[in-house]
């Protein structure tokens, strides 16, 4: 059976890490699985257990008629209480490293790659924020691949991650009419949105705190964010960093790491692909709507890789 | 025997209430029984389209055929996406809104009178309109597939894959529509049930003494009642927005696509309690009686639906925790889902109590309880994963979600409706269903089930996406989904030997008496069928289990008084 062979789903699964994201997912589904498996076990058998052990044996079976034990259904409300509030702690205990990269950054002391991600019928859209150059004609950087997405090994990355629609503000209808497109200098400013935008952007760039790969970041989603076009979709790179929607109108951060598991990072073309696609429909095309995300050997061919990418 | 019973003076009223016959009879009754029968018909009729769905989803999915996001020429589709999209979506919505959520107010409306003693429904006019709302939602919804095609967003039906930019078809509108028509429906009945609960009950029936099944639907209505608005809301919203330009959730316009999912999930989460909440109460009347005990904790089981009640408005967002919202909102609403487990559990534990020490007979619907029983514990475990935030990241949006619906509403609600089915058909017909067929049903029945939807549980764990119409050669998932689809035909086969078995019955003698399963609850005080007043004389009620009472008493039975009258 094909189920049996792992390099089948190896690179689809949760349930086999290939970052360190879902590996701290993995220590939760670990505690809920063993959890699960002992209530469940036990709970069917003593089911069972009455089923067989209490089945009339003659109609004239009259059983002892009580109706409650207060002992025992306290027990029984607080065993529960306290496995469920088990799982709880467990959770967060790992919710902080999830949630954002600092935790990570700070401990490998590599910096973040910034990239924005799109998401509209039916593609996936990466921007490197991070290491492409502004400009580009439909409002992101130079560097930008469709469906595959390229990063080093075991390096932070965030993604900030967005919808929008492929026809933009040519179609027609009222969801996406009189959009303001990404705005970029003059052509920006009809819309009171557009005007609010441009300030917040501003506020953005003039920030201390932030350093120019995060500035871009911010601008390219929020210029986004304010199509206000296209449907929901949802980023799902099952073995890296679980998921997070692309939901028009907002901005949704998520980060994930992955691991190198070819061969010697010398050799040519090396990758280790990790594969995802979108889980919230999204029209006809959902089923199609997938992702990769390529694990380069090591810092010296991504840097190669996006050299390439931007000429 | 005087002191034992109230006379109603309801029988005079039942030949002149019941003088039209035949069709027009039907058409224009406003007899709880007839149209709680009525309720049973249409809901299985649209139980069984959706389950033709389900087949015809199942086809599709057996084996997969993209190669690169890309249809395989090689490997032809049965189904092209946009037909994909409307059957899945027509088997959702017809599965929740056209069958559980309206065959469980069927028998709300045959058996809640009956339990507590009373000639009818409150508004028995309200009553039939709730009814005949029914069966027009559903022409309405399905007469999409004549006007170029039906819904086809899923029966969540997010925006902005609703707006009429992404599904310009009339069809989105009509489903819309017809889902307004059975919410009013559901909050016409909810109300009718808290009416007829609070005012109608007979002699020295407490609230302390209410049959659970009659709990169930008393918690049940207060949750439509509440909830039900904001569904129609949401989806009165999206008509705007559709067809008079409204911008709702617009955000290029400053609406906000993420307030559909809100107001959407403040319904359909209590939504989902809707759905087992009168199962509990099925079970619950059932498992006594076939143990010949008591239910165990009966102000547990009471109390415990009043929680899960509560708590089911405080946990909504735990559909939502990948959408980006702020994350101490996500903390507090997956400590709150972690929370409503505790009821449930008290809920199992006390079956279990009630079968402990039991002499338990096992008839068809006692078959179905022990089934219920341990697939509703498949669905209430596998729904404590989706609890996590940590672990709801990898698995939202997966067949694992889809298995954990499928074992509550399926192994939960479903098996709890057939169990209830075969517990009062010899009421409601005054015949009874083969206990032979009765019991291949139910072994077909377990067995595709658990086919069907235990696989789904790996799929998910394997990164397979719910709502796909077709998936990646290269994956791997195609041995269970073939699996899956046996599964799922043996299902359809087990409910062919259910509708068999029902025709069959229905063309046999009316053997049944009055109380066929030595019962507890007043329902089994009148005949079978019982007359269209419903009882001659009602017997006073003095403990949860009056019927056994007088049972005992005919019997000279001395015993004494099992539960001390509270709350009278």
């Amino acid at each position: 059976m094909r189920l049996l062979d792992p390099p089948n789903f190896v690179n689809t699964s949760p349930l086999s890490p290939g970052g360190s994201v879902d590996q701290h997912m993995q220590n939760v589904m670990f505690w809920v699985f063993w959890l699960s498996v002992v209530v469940g076990v036990l709970v069917s058998g003593l089911l069972l257990f009455s089923f067989f052990r209490f089945r009339r044996r003659s109609d004239e079976d009259m059983p002892t008629q009580f109706h409650g034990n207060t002992k025992l259904e306290l027990t029984w409300t607080m065993i529960p209480f306290v496995i469920l509030i088990t799982l709880f702690v467990v959770t967060m205990a790992n919710m902080g490293y999830i949630q954002t990269s600092d935790d990570a950054v700070a401990s490998s002391g590599k910096p973040a790659i910034h990239v924005t991600v799109i998401g509209q019928q039916f593609t996936w859209t990466f921007d490197y924020v991070s290491a492409g150059i502004a400009g580009h004609q439909k409002g992101g950087t130079d560097i930008q691949t469709v469906t595959d997405l390229y990063i080093p090994p075991d390096t932070p990355i965030d993604l900030a991650v967005v919808s929008t629609d492929p026809h933009g503000s040519d179609s027609e209808d009222v969801t996406c009419a009189s959009s303001p497109k990404v705005p970029t200098g003059a052509d920006a400013a009809h819309t009171q949105a557009a005007r609010d935008l441009q300030s917040k952007m501003a506020a953005v760039q003039s920030d201390p705190n932030l350093t120019a790969d995060q500035k871009q970041f911010e601008v390219l989603a929020q210029g986004i964010k304010m199509q206000g076009c296209g449907v929901n979709h949802s980023l799902y790179v099952p073995s890296l960093a679980g998921q997070v929607n692309a939901i028009p109108g907002r901005v949704n951060n998520i980060w994930l790491d992955g691991h190198y598991t070819g061969p010697s990072p010398g050799a040519q073309n090396k990758e280790t692909i990790y594969y995802g696609q979108c889980t919230e429909l999204c029209g006809l095309n959902h089923a199609g709507m997938l992702l990769e995300v390529h694990v380069l050997p090591d810092q010296k061919a991504y840097d190669a890789w996006l050299t390439g990418a931007a000429s | 025997m005087a002191t034992m019973e109230v006379s109603l003076p309801a029988a005079r009223y039942g030949v002149k209430w019941d003088k039209n016959r035949g069709v027009l009879g039907w058409l224009t009754t406003v007899d709880h029984k007839k149209i709680a029968i009525m309720y049973l018909y249409t809901t299985f009729f649209f139980f069984i389209i959706g389950g033709i769905m389900a087949l015809l989803v199942r086809i599709q999915l057996a084996e997969p055929h993209l190669i690169n996001g890309v249809q395989d020429p090689n490997s032809p589709s049965f189904l092209t996406p946009a037909q994909y999209n409307q059957i899945f979506t027509m088997h959702g919505t017809t599965m929740i809104f056209l069958w559980i959520i309206p065959v469980l107010a069927g028998f709300g409306n045959y058996f809640v009178p009956l339990m507590i003693g009373a000639r009818d429904m409150a508004f028995p006019r309200i009553n039939a309109l709730s009814f005949w709302l029914i069966p027009l939602g559903g022409m309405l919804m399905y007469s999409g597939f004549l006007f170029g095609g039906t819904g086809s967003a899923g029966w969540t039906g997010y925006v902005p894959l609703t707006e009429k930019a992404y599904s310009p078809q009339v069809g989105q509108d009509l489903w819309i529509l017809g889902i307004h028509l059975l919410g009013i429906s559901s909050m016409l009945g909810g109300i009718n049930f808290l009416a007829t609960i609070k005012n109608m009950r007979t002699k020295g029936m407490t609230w302390s003494r209410m049959p659970l099944f009659v709990w169930s639907m008393e918690v049940t209505s207060a949750l439509v009642v509440l909830a039900s608005p904001f569904i129609a809301g949401a989806l009165m919203m999206v008509l705007l927005d559709r067809q008079v330009g409204a911008t709702f959730f617009a955000v290029n316009h400053g609406g906000s696509a993420l307030l559909y999912q809100l107001m959407f999930w403040f319904y359909s989460h209590p939504a989902v309690y809707i759905m087992v909440l009168p199962a509990f109460g099925i079970i619950s009347e059932i498992i006594p009686v076939f143990s010949k005990k008591p239910i165990f904790g009966y102000k547990a089981m009471a109390l415990s639906m009043v929680a899960i009640a509560f708590l089911g408005f405080v946990v909504f967002v735990h559909h939502m925790f990948v959408t980006g919202l702020p994350f101490a909102v996500q903390v507090f609403f997956s400590a709150t889902t972690m929370i409503i487990g505790v009821p449930t559990g008290v809920k199992i534990f006390s079956w279990m109590a009630t079968l402990w020490g039991g002499s338990i007979r096992y008839d068809t619907p006692m078959l179905f309880s022990a089934g219920f029983l341990l697939m509703f514990l498949v669905g209430g475990i596998d729904g404590v994963y989706l609890g996590s935030l940590a672990v709801d990241r990898t698995l939202h949006g997966t067949y694992w979600v889809v298995g954990h619906i499928h074992y509550v509403l399926f192994g939960g609600s479903v098996v709890a409706v057939f169990g209830g089915i075969y517990y009062w058909f010899p009421k409601m017909t005054g015949r009874f269903l083969s206990e032979r067929l009765g019991k291949i049903h139910f072994w077909l029945m377990t067995i595709g089930m658990n086919l069907t939807f235990m696989p789904m549980h790996i799929l998910g764990v394997l990164g397979m996406p719910r709502r796909i119409s077709s998936y990646e050669e290269d994956r791997g998932w195609g041995d269970l989904n073939s699996l899956e689809t046996f599964g799922s035909f043996l299902i359809a086969v087990s409910v062919t030997v259910f509708l068999i078995n029902f025709v069959v019955s229905m063309r046999s003698p009316k053997t049944a008496p009055d109380d066929p399963w030595e019962g507890d609850t007043l329902e089994w005080a009148t005949t079978s069928p019982p007359p269209n007043h419903n009882f001659d004389s009602v017997p006073i009620v003095r403990s949860t289990r009056p019927v056994r009472d007088l049972r005992l008493a005919e019997r000279k039975v001395v015993e004494v008084p099992e539960e001390v009258p509270a709350g009278v």
